[in-house]
């Protein structure tokens, strides 16, 4: 760590004195040189020390004015970890107004617009969110961020974990993992990563201030022992349950029908697979094509239920060689993948049963396979390529909710991939195989073929393999053909995804489309019938309780915690239904990563409002107000029976004064609701 | 006491020593920063120094300004040292004033009034075409006495009115004549080479007197700097004083601050360069405030007001023969690659008890590095106080090989 010397740290607090005392317009010729030496000081913790003294003081003083960090309720802990890594003097700034808020929120009477537990809670929020950048990152050798911005990053953050109450933060960061591990995403990396943190920092055998106490019975009910028996419950579930856990061979052990259940209820409530789990389940299933108490157990360890057992027990040879070829160390998640697919039962569709066969003689194309092997490396594993995208393919048909996609701006090619393992696994799957023997894919469009191969049109140059194998492999070939379709029904004068759609994701796609929007004119020309036909075709009060047959796949106008137009986003609408009296949306989000603020109040959810895992949900009148192209069955679209729902006036209102602010509107805005 | 100073030119840090001064002052500058101004309830005339005619001369100026009661005028930036020496004409009553406001502005006129002086300067004209620098090249060749086979002497071509190095051209032989100079614009000064160490002086005169020298060391010129200079130079002051007092006799330098720039040879004869009288580049002034605890840019205003008193001034500057506070550097950093993506600060550096502050900003995505015109658009500057100024030498020398940006 470099050693600031203490010159200059009375320099700098010299020329804080001398920016304090300038008159105000002068100031902004002092402030460069000013944040030149706190960038210095933020490289050590003595330094930060320095800045954490003056911080409060400068903001008071207007430091921050005409900047992004102005105004506090603009600020959203969210962007604090890309911020910090963006280089001086974004970090300068970050560091600065981060140790400022600090400071305020150790006041009981903070100056500025917010009280203590304002200011707190936007800490310990920022905290959380950065809370991943102390771990290893996956890009660090790569330097896509130098390595001195992350060291003063990681220190910014130590300094305010020091500084903040112990217990809260280790709430908030319990709550974060939570939030991320209910969803079942397929990449439990991040997850893990941030137990591992948490484990070194509060586990029981760390050194760290808040020693995280021992699971007791009888433990008093509160908030805070929630979250560390939570807390303990994902620790045991990533890392295993105790010196026992990994015995050294694969001989029958009398406590393995104890570390089943164990590891069972773990996975039930985690989704979480840790080494010694997937070692135990290697084991038995190594046993379980003969022995059937090894098979029981087996089933115990999968935490599987009753459909998910019966599949096991009338697919059990297949079954265990899946286990034994796709299960190995970093691949631990696959069975998590495999006991979901069970309980699909999918292994009774001759389909899914002949594809997943395939893998046992399978020749990989060497593009393909090279592929798949960088795609490991860039999550810091050295996996044989096969064994690997097995792995993958169990989650993507066992989980569908799971998938993701990354850093790449191809929310199509997940939702394609998550709509196909739902309602076509054996097309997925065709797909998976095709891809890995040749490196291409072929597409029907309009009677045309297209061939991934031919097509240079990918929409993502720099495309980051930090996905599932399975993601890994296809979205490229899955992007190129989706932009070749795009681009061919560009110049149509309508909304191109019409044709799109039902030709890329599958002809169950209805063939009635609504576009709130015409692209052409940039106007929106009847928003309200593109209200009423959703409602009338999937709002139950009006359709009748039509449950969806189809995942519908649908556009959304992404916006920012100020409502403010980001862009487009292709989601997956799955489901709506009643929770708690409220008509409630749930869909599939591919870049979903916990709670999101769009704004206006619009937040979507993962917990809590009756989301099934990976599932996203509003409030139906929410979504419907950011929703911007659906598809419906025409036999049902009676837009009259929508037009007295008392939701209407509320949906226009939120579209407007949202994403509308970008279109031209044919009326005048109506009165704003009381 | 003036009543009122006119500052000709938009310089926050200006503005505000002119507000600690605690005297009234107007700021004349573009129209662009009227709105700040007044935001800032800061004293402000609108003015176009670009454009001279029937409704924009000295004496329109003049009537602006006297709203405000103005009655010194003080150039900040090149360009306006006409506009000032043009108002302080009237003011002074004393059309001199003007006419050596040209000499500064036209550096054949500078060069033939040094001559005339008594100065040593190179041997020089004004030429207006690629052929008449051809036929200087080859007269200054000949004067050498230059043999086939020897290295040619060297000559430089500069603009007449440009700040600094800007459109400076270095001929070093016959080829780059058409090659350097196939775009420049004509007329310029030819000048032969000046051999010697380069350095700068900002000497604060008046009512003709010096009052002040500061002596700028270079360590290279147009990156990096030091004030004051070391004790080598600081040996030579004797000599150079007396070339500066010569300067401004020749000139007939009454009030202000001027900026000359010498070369100093190894028989301690002194050349001189060329002579600028607004504030200089290179954070000069900042540096000699900080070197020895002063605002030099109050001093810069004081002595361009014939009615400052002799106590203003000696409370102002520094006395003669003062030891600084410390010795202060700067460098100036320019990416030293075609292609930059990222800043990096080496901790060594900031780790250095020399390292001062920085103002350094990364580019904005990867970028392509234009050539620079004279010294102006570097990318930030890195500052440095200590005691020694060997050392200070040393570490501006070492941080000039460093690339900042990668």
């Amino acid at each position: 760590m470099p050693t600031v010397p203490t010159a200059l740290a009375a320099r700098f607090e010299e020329a804080v004195g001398q920016y304090l005392e300038a008159a105000a317009p002068m100031r902004s010729t002092m402030r460069d040189a000013l944040l030149g030496q706190a960038e210095a000081l933020f490289r050590s913790d003595e330094g930060l020390g320095v800045l954490y003294g003056v911080s409060l003081d400068l903001a008071l003083s207007g430091f921050f004015d005409g900047t992004p960090w102005e105004h506090l309720d603009r600020l959203d802990p969210a962007l604090l970890p890309g911020t910090l890594v963006a280089g001086h003097p974004h970090s300068t700034w970050e560091c600065l107004s981060t140790l400022r808020i600090l400071r305020a929120s150790e006041s009981p009477d903070p100056p500025g617009p917010w009280d203590q537990e304002s200011y707190r809670q936007f800490v310990e929020r920022g905290l959380v969110e950065s809370f991943h950048l102390l771990g290893e990152q996956p890009d660090e050798a790569g330097r896509a961020v130098s390595d001195r911005e992350l060291q003063k990053a990681r220190r910014l953050l130590r300094f305010v974990m020091d500084r903040l109450p112990g217990e809260r933060v280790r709430q908030h960061l319990v709550q974060h993992v939570d939030e991320l591990a209910v969803q079942r995403p397929i990449l439990v990396d991040t997850i893990v990563q941030q137990l591992e943190l948490l484990r070194d920092r509060y586990g029981p055998s760390a050194e760290g201030r808040f020693g995280l106490p021992e699971m007791e019975a009888g433990t008093a009910d509160t908030r805070t022992s929630d979250a560390d028996r939570l807390l303990q419950q994902y620790l045991q579930a990533a890392f295993g349950v105790g010196p026992d856990a990994t015995p050294s061979g694969p001989t029958p052990d009398v406590g393995d029908a104890q570390r089943a259940a164990t590891f069972g209820a773990l996975l039930t409530e985690t989704g979480l697979v840790s080494p010694g789990h997937a070692a135990l389940v290697r084991r038995l299933a190594h046993r379980a094509a003969k022995d059937d108490a090894a098979l029981e157990q087996l089933a115990v360890a999968m935490a599987l239920d009753e459909s998910g057992r019966l599949q096991l027990r009338t697919h059990r040879e297949l079954a265990c060689t899946l286990i034994m070829q796709a299960v190995h160390p970093g691949t631990e998640q696959a069975v998590y993948g495999l006991a979901r697919l069970l309980e699909r039962d999918l292994l009774s569709r001759e389909a899914v049963r002949a594809g997943l066969a395939q893998f046992s003689s399978l020749r990989p194309n060497a593009d393909a396979e090279r592929t798949l092997k960088r795609a490991a490396e860039a999550r810091g594993l050295h996996l044989d390529p096969l064994p690997y995208l097995l792995s993958g393919t169990l989650q993507v048909l066992g989980h569908p909710l799971g998938i993701r996609q990354g850093k790449n701006p191809t929310c199509q090619s997940a939702r394609g991939m998550s709509l196909w393992s739902l309602h076509a696994p054996g097309k997925l799957l065709n797909l998976i195989l095709t891809a890995v023997r040749s490196n291409s894919l072929e597409f029907r469009f309009e009677g045309q073929l297209l061939d991934s191969a031919k097509l240079r049109n990918g929409s993502a140059p720099a495309f980051d393999l930090v996905l599932d194998p399975v993601s890994a492999l296809l979205v490229p070939h899955l992007d190129c053909i989706y932009n070749e379709m795009m681009q061919r029904a560009a110049l149509r004068g309508q909304d191109p995804h019409q044709w799109v759609n039902p030709a890329f994701y599958g002809q169950w796609v209805a063939s009635g489309f609504a576009s709130a929007v015409d692209p052409v004119t940039n106007s929106v020309p009847d928003f309200m019938e593109f209200v009423r036909t959703l409602y009338a075709t999937h709002h139950p009060e009006v359709s009748g309780g039509m449950g969806l047959l189809y995942t519908n796949p649908v556009g959304l106008f992404v916006t920012n915690d100020r409502a403010q137009l980001l862009g487009f986003h292709a989601i997956s609408l799955l489901r709506v239904a009643v929770h708690h009296g409220v008509y409630r949306a749930y869909f599939y989000n591919p870049n979903a990563q916990g709670e999101q603020n769009w704004g206006q109040g619009i937040r979507p959810t993962v917990r809590g409002n009756g989301e099934r895992p990976g599932e996203s949900s509003l409030p139906f009148s929410e979504f419907a107000a950011r929703l911007y192209a659906f598809h419906y069955n025409r036999a049902t679209a009676d837009s009259e029976a929508a037009k007295e729902h008392p939701d209407l006036p509320v949906v226009e209102r939120l579209a407007r004064d949202s994403w509308g602010r970008k279109y031209l509107w044919p009326a005048p805005a109506p009165k704003p609701l009381p | 006491m003036a009543r009122c100073y006119a500052l000709l030119g938009w310089s926050l840090p200006v503005i505000e020593s002119a507000q600690k001064l605690g005297k009234p002052f107007v700021v004349v500058s573009f129209d662009g920063f009227k709105g700040y101004a007044a935001e800032n309830d800061i004293p402000f005339v609108s003015w176009d120094f670009d454009s001279w005619g029937d409704q924009s001369n000295s004496l329109l100026l003049k009537e602006q300004l006297d709203a405000f009661g103005a009655d010194v005028a003080i150039p900040l930036f090149e360009e306006t040292v006409e506009w000032a020496g043009a108002l302080n004409s009237i003011y002074r009553d004393d059309p001199r004033v003007l006419n050596r406001a040209f000499l500064f502005r036209n550096k054949a006129m500078m060069k033939r009034k040094a001559l005339l002086g008594g100065l040593r300067v190179g041997l020089f004209e004004e030429v207006h075409s690629v052929d008449q620098v051809r036929d200087f090249y080859q007269r200054l060749n000949e004067a050498e006495l230059h043999l086939p086979g020897e290295a040619t002497h060297w000559l430089h071509c500069k603009p007449f009115d440009a700040a600094g190095t800007v459109g400076h051209v270095l001929i070093r032989e016959e080829s780059d004549i058409d090659v350097k100079l196939k775009d420049v614009k004509f007329p310029l000064l030819a000048e032969s080479h000046l051999a010697g160490y380069e350095f700068s002086t900002e000497a604060f005169i008046h009512a003709g007197k010096v009052r002040y020298v500061n002596i700028t060391e270079y360590v290279r010129l147009g990156h990096s700097n030091f004030v004051p200079c070391g004790p080598q130079l600081e040996a030579k002051r004797h000599i150079i004083e007396r070339e500066i007092q010569k300067l401004v006799d020749v000139f007939g330098i009454e009030y202000g601050m001027i900026h000359p720039e010498w070369f100093l040879n190894d028989k301690d004869e002194i050349a001189f360069g060329e002579v600028a009288c607004r504030i200089p580049g290179g954070h000069i002034l900042d540096l000699f405030s900080r070197a020895f605890d002063i605002d030099a840019l109050q001093a810069f205003i004081l002595c361009h007001d014939p009615n400052a008193t002799e106590e203003e001034l000696k409370a102002i500057l520094p006395e003669p023969g003062a030891k600084p506070v410390r010795y202060v550097g700067s460098l100036m950093v320019y990416p030293d690659r075609g292609h930059i993506t990222d800043l990096d600060v080496p901790d060594e550096l900031v780790e250095d008890p020399y390292f001062a502050s920085h103002t350094l900003t990364p580019p904005v995505g990867a970028q392509k590095i234009a050539e620079r015109e004279g010294f102006g658009n570097h990318f930030g500057t890195v500052y440095f106080e200590g005691e020694d100024p060997d050392r200070m030498r040393e570490l501006l020398r070492h941080y000039e090989e460093v690339s900042f940006y990668v």
